[in-house]
């Protein structure tokens, strides 16, 4: 069926979903399955206000709705007490390039979530620090310093081996 | 790793590959879902303290008569639904509708049985259920869902659909939710469309549909949703 708000919405989704989706994957610390929730909400939310974005810059509407989403994610406590584990479940073993890349994802998903999506944005999405500050709602300022501990705090994390990553198996 | 902000933006390489069709279309179901649900849940309260005070009053009857706008035709003739979920012929008839009217609309006639089951707090969305139908507010299997908008908010609303019909002498236009639902839209003037959505074990046909359309008028009680 036809419709301008829905095909307008669906053009987007084709072209913003995969990237929506990666970004979401390296905000959530490698997770697949929270990340594909949070688009989920982020596509879903950002249809329910279409009439009234559908003028301004949505990439970075979606990016701002989609690190709230992961926000709210973290913030319902009792959500994230739903998995229990018998035992510590298996982790592959580290090695070349991909054992970096799950080292980088796993120690993502132990920053705090603003402090990660200050992160992600700045340095893997390549937004410029106006351009976070915009998609995070903040002041520059804000940014450089929870960006320059996010770092700071990824570096302690890769460089301990002996880390628990207990942020894993909640 | 020796650098990390080498590493990170390495993180932006992993993409996955593009949607595809059925993905896109479940994330715009989700969004349409979300949207309806949203209008009749600012509705459902209201509507539950309107059912306690009034009782059984707040519900619509019908007369059981063949509805009275036999003069309803659409100008244009329709598709022979050839492929269409619609069924051809009809399996339920309408009827003369003699009972409370939702706020911000008129509704002449409805298919013989339905009442009125969730009236939005907005007074711009009803639904139409038949008796023993799913009383949820987020259930729209098997009721006709009236909703009205800001023409501004539907953007192009005229080149939805596929079928075009004439509704209260202006223009409408029709189109299947294939395997769900029809759904037809018409301008009520004063930049307001009525969007009408008919599950489609209902069994309405479009001539039905646009009968019924044709019987549905807005009062100055309306209230527009947003979003």
């Amino acid at each position: 069926m036809r419709n301008a708000r829905d095909e307008e919405f669906k053009d987007f989704v084709r072209r913003q979903r995969t990237a929506l989706l990666s970004t979401a994957t390296v905000m959530t610390g490698g997770d697949p399955h929270l990340a594909e929730d949070l688009v989920q909400v982020c596509l879903t939310k950002l249809y329910l206000a279409w009439p009234r974005i559908r003028s301004v810059k949505l990439d970075a509407y979606a990016r701002r709705v989609l690190v709230n989403a992961l926000i709210d994610e973290k913030r319902g406590l009792f959500r994230k007490r739903e998995q229990v584990w018998a035992e510590v479940p298996d982790r592959p073993k580290n090695t070349g390039h991909d054992g970096d890349r799950y080292d980088l994802l796993g120690a993502l998903g132990q920053l705090a979530p603003g402090m990660r999506a200050a992160v992600v944005l700045r340095y893997v999405e390549g937004l410029n620090v106006q351009e976070t500050a915009d998609v995070l709602r903040c002041s520059t300022g804000t940014v450089k310093s929870q960006a320059s501990r996010g770092l700071a705090r990824l570096r302690e994390l890769v460089s301990d081996p002996h880390h628990s990553w207990q942020g894993d198996m909640q | 790793m020796t650098d990390i902000t080498n590493g990170l933006a390495e993180l932006a390489e992993h993409r996955t590959e593009a949607p595809s069709e059925d993905t896109v279309a479940t994330d715009l179901a989700r969004g349409r879902a979300a949207r309806r649900s949203r209008r009749l849940r600012r509705g459902s309260a209201l509507s539950a303290a309107v059912l306690v005070i009034g009782g059984t009053a707040g519900y619509l009857s019908v007369s059981g008569q063949p509805a009275a706008h036999q003069g309803t035709t659409a100008s244009a003739p329709l598709k022979s639904h050839q492929g269409s979920t619609t069924p051809a012929s009809s399996k339920i008839r309408l009827a003369a509708y003699t009972g409370h009217q939702p706020q911000g609309f008129n509704v002449a006639s409805v298919p013989q049985g339905f009442h009125l089951q969730i009236q939005a707090s907005n007074a711009g969305s009803f639904i139409l259920a038949p008796p023993g139908a799913d009383k949820s507010p987020n259930s729209f299997v098997g009721k006709l869902v009236v909703t009205a908008e800001a023409a501004s908010e539907l953007g192009h609303w005229e080149s939805n659909g596929d079928r075009s019909v004439t509704v209260h002498g202006g223009q409408g236009r029709i189109g299947d939710q294939k395997g769900s639902a029809t759904q037809l839209w018409f301008s009520a003037g004063h930049g307001i469309v009525v969007d009408v959505q008919a599950w489609d074990n209902i069994g309405l046909t479009d001539q039905q549909l646009v009968t019924f359309a044709d019987g549905v008028t807005t009062t100055p009680a309306l209230q527009l949703g947003h979003g």
